[in-house]
């Protein structure tokens, strides 16, 4: 975490502990740098207006090392312009001050449960739990049996939980490119992978945005 | 750099070089047209017309001497001739031919004098010049002014009026060079400057003078955008630390209150920050927009706070390329303003449905609430115009309206029916 505002660090600190992350937490490019060079992080908040160097130009920096690591980037700045430089300098998402702590949290886990990442592998939303390697779901810890195809998508949605997942991206990742199935099926599959999970007990929702794609949200 | 060419030296020079060509032309022609002229003095012709005239006196009344007509008219070249002829030492002519010749003093300038033996006595025959005075200028006017050297003029004038209109206009091409680079320049582009390099001596005043103020307005701009993030960064930072650890605390129902009251703040302090950004047009408009993505990703980014809202959101999008020049950041922000306030404006359950076609290109996004009443539709774009049961800013359609401004689109609304608003975009309007 690098966040030269006292309170804001410690609030993001915090809220990282709690949610199970551990965050080391610095307050200028120069120690960012450093503690970048040392240790292999999971993930990055870097604040962008810093009070040494330019947030972007450490950003910049760190991606012409070819570091891969996901940042997520913060600024108050946030100009129209100020975003798409964030983003074009290779941060992997992008936060306006001010944020909820929530919005940081699930877009911190976003980037975690990325296949590699550290959540990755075990998939936690609501009462669903997915084993990505051994291909196991658990609905209210009971073991659940669901097609592979809508196992597949279920998982790219869990990974992208509360972010909308777009049509062509469920069906490639539900169907291989040479599968030439028509496009009302990612509908069919989804309408009966809610029913499973219904009749499990499962405690998350399915939105259809129709045109779009879908998302997945946990109870609450 | 080269030295700068004068546009002054260039007209001078090229002038200078036309008015020399034309006496250069003239004086040979003119004296070419002179020479052909009979100068009396040295016309071989006269003496033999002297005897011709000679020949023809004959004895009139009285002793006197008559020259007769028609012998003269019958030898033409004779009869073209003005002559006067003494007898002896007499000032008083005894012949003029024609009859009613007189003679002015200029005539005895350019005449040619003969004497002739006769049965007479000795005669002097005064040859004057064929004609003198307004006569002769008349004639000259009419024979060599307008029949011969008017149109040598004329061809020259031809010759050299092209070369003239050409010198002039390279040599002010430049300023066209410049004009046209002034005519592009837009406040987005920043440090944008009239080239000095090739322009000509005269123009280089004007030029430095119209950089230094782009420079000044530069610098403006520049302490502008400073002063919105200064502003934006001051503002948001304290605001943050607040939410975030009223946040972190958890206060009882009246921190939820604080809280909602804050964010309220932000988003109000979000949508000045992108107002502001928008009027002061330093935005870029000419990048290619997929205008597809732009929907796609605004609907995607707008979808968590409508499901949240038990609102669905929909898109219709034609399966070609929409494309227009454009800023993609700014329409994202616009349809997302359009999409948050129909969100909040549906009724629970409903759908908003955001379609976009390329006929236009086009955005519409529909809902099913409560519709806005017809003498409302102008004022709802003013900033903080809210309506007695809207919750936003009062802000985000104002944004709509600068984003279509400065993409000359225009937005209209219209009834959804049977119940409910329609906003459209309509691009390429200009």
């Amino acid at each position: 975490l690098v966040e030269d505002d006292a309170i804001i660090g410690a609030a993001i600190r915090d809220s990282l502990q709690r949610d199970g992350h551990y965050a080391d937490w610095v307050t200028d490019a120069r120690h960012a740098d450093a503690a970048f060079g040392k240790t292999r992080y999971d993930l990055v908040i870097l604040d962008l207006s810093l009070p040494d160097i330019d947030g972007i130009e450490l950003l910049n920096h760190w991606r012409a090392a070819r570091h891969g690591t996901p940042v997520i980037a913060v600024t108050a700045r946030a100009s129209l312009e100020d975003k798409i430089q964030g983003l074009d300098s290779g941060a992997d998402d992008y936060l306006v001050k001010p944020f909820e702590m929530a919005e940081l949290l699930a877009r911190v886990r976003a980037i975690l449960r990325r296949p590699g990442g550290v959540l990755g592998h075990l998939l936690t939303l609501g009462n669903l739990e997915l084993d990505t390697v051994r291909r196991a779901l658990k609905v209210a810890r009971r073991r659940i049996n669901i097609p592979r195809r809508e196992l597949a998508v279920l998982e790219l949605l869990m990974r992208n939980a509360e972010r909308v997942v777009e049509h062509e991206a469920a069906m490639r990742a539900a169907y291989s490119a040479d599968e030439h199935v028509s496009s009302n099926v990612m509908e069919a599959n989804l309408s009966r992978l809610r029913q499973r999970l219904e009749a499990a007990g499962a405690d998350i929702r399915i939105h259809t945005i129709r045109g779009l794609g879908y998302m997945i949200q946990g109870a609450g | 750099m080269t030295r700068p060419r004068s546009i002054t030296r260039d007209l001078i020079l090229r002038l200078l070089l036309v008015f020399l060509l034309s006496p250069l032309i003239a004086i040979p022609v003119l004296l070419l047209i002179d020479d052909e002229t009979p100068d009396l003095r040295i016309e071989p012709g006269m003496e033999a017309q002297a005897d011709l005239v000679i020949a023809l006196l004959t004895d009139g009344p009285e002793g006197t001497i008559v020259l007769p007509e028609a012998a003269m008219k019958a030898k033409p070249s004779v009869a073209r001739t003005r002559f006067a002829i003494y007898n002896g030492a007499s000032s008083v002519p005894v012949v003029r031919w024609p009859a009613d010749l007189y003679l002015h003093n200029w005539d005895y300038h350019e005449s040619y004098d003969t004497y002739r033996p006769s049965r007479f006595g000795p005669l002097r025959i005064l040859f004057v010049s064929p004609e003198k005075g307004s006569a002769a200028v008349a004639s000259w006017l009419e024979e060599e002014l307008f029949a011969e050297i008017l149109p040598i003029l004329a061809i020259m004038l031809a010759a050299t009026l092209p070369l003239t209109i050409f010198s002039v206009r390279r040599s002010l091409a430049p300023m066209r060079r410049v004009a046209t680079e002034a005519a592009a320049i837009d406040p987005g582009m920043g440090n944008a400057k009239l080239t000095e390099a090739g322009a000509p001596l005269e123009l280089l005043p004007l030029i430095r003078a119209i950089n230094r103020g782009l420079e000044r307005i530069d610098i403006v701009f520049a302490a502008q955008k400073r002063f919105s993030a200064l502003v934006a960064h001051e503002l948001r930072s304290p605001l943050a630390a607040l939410s975030v650890s009223l946040e972190h605390e958890t206060l009882n129902g009246q921190g939820d209150q604080i809280l909602k009251k804050l964010r309220g703040m932000s988003k109000l302090i979000d949508q000045l920050l992108i107002l502001s950004e928008l009027s002061s047009r330093r935005l870029k408009l000419d990048s290619q927009v997929d205008l597809k993505r732009v929907v796609s990703e605004a609907v995607a980014e707008e979808t968590l706070a409508a499901v949240n809202n038990n609102v669905s959101l929909a898109v219709n999008l034609p399966d070609s390329r929409v494309q227009l020049r454009g800023n993609a950041a700014a329409i994202g922000t616009a349809l997302r303003n359009l999409i948050e306030n129909a969100v909040r404006h549906s009724p629970k359950g409903s759908t908003v449905t955001v379609t976009a076609g390329h006929d236009g290109p086009w955005l519409e996004v529909a809902d099913t609430g409560a519709g806005i009443p017809a003498d409302q539709r102008d004022s709802v774009f003013t900033p903080f115009w809210r309506s007695a049961e809207s919750a936003g800013a009062g802000l985000g359609l104002a944004i709509v309206r600068q984003m279509a401004e400065l993409h000359h689109a225009r937005v209209s609304i219209r009834d959804n029916l049977p119940k409910g608003t329609i906003f459209r975009i309509a691009f390429g309007t200009r």
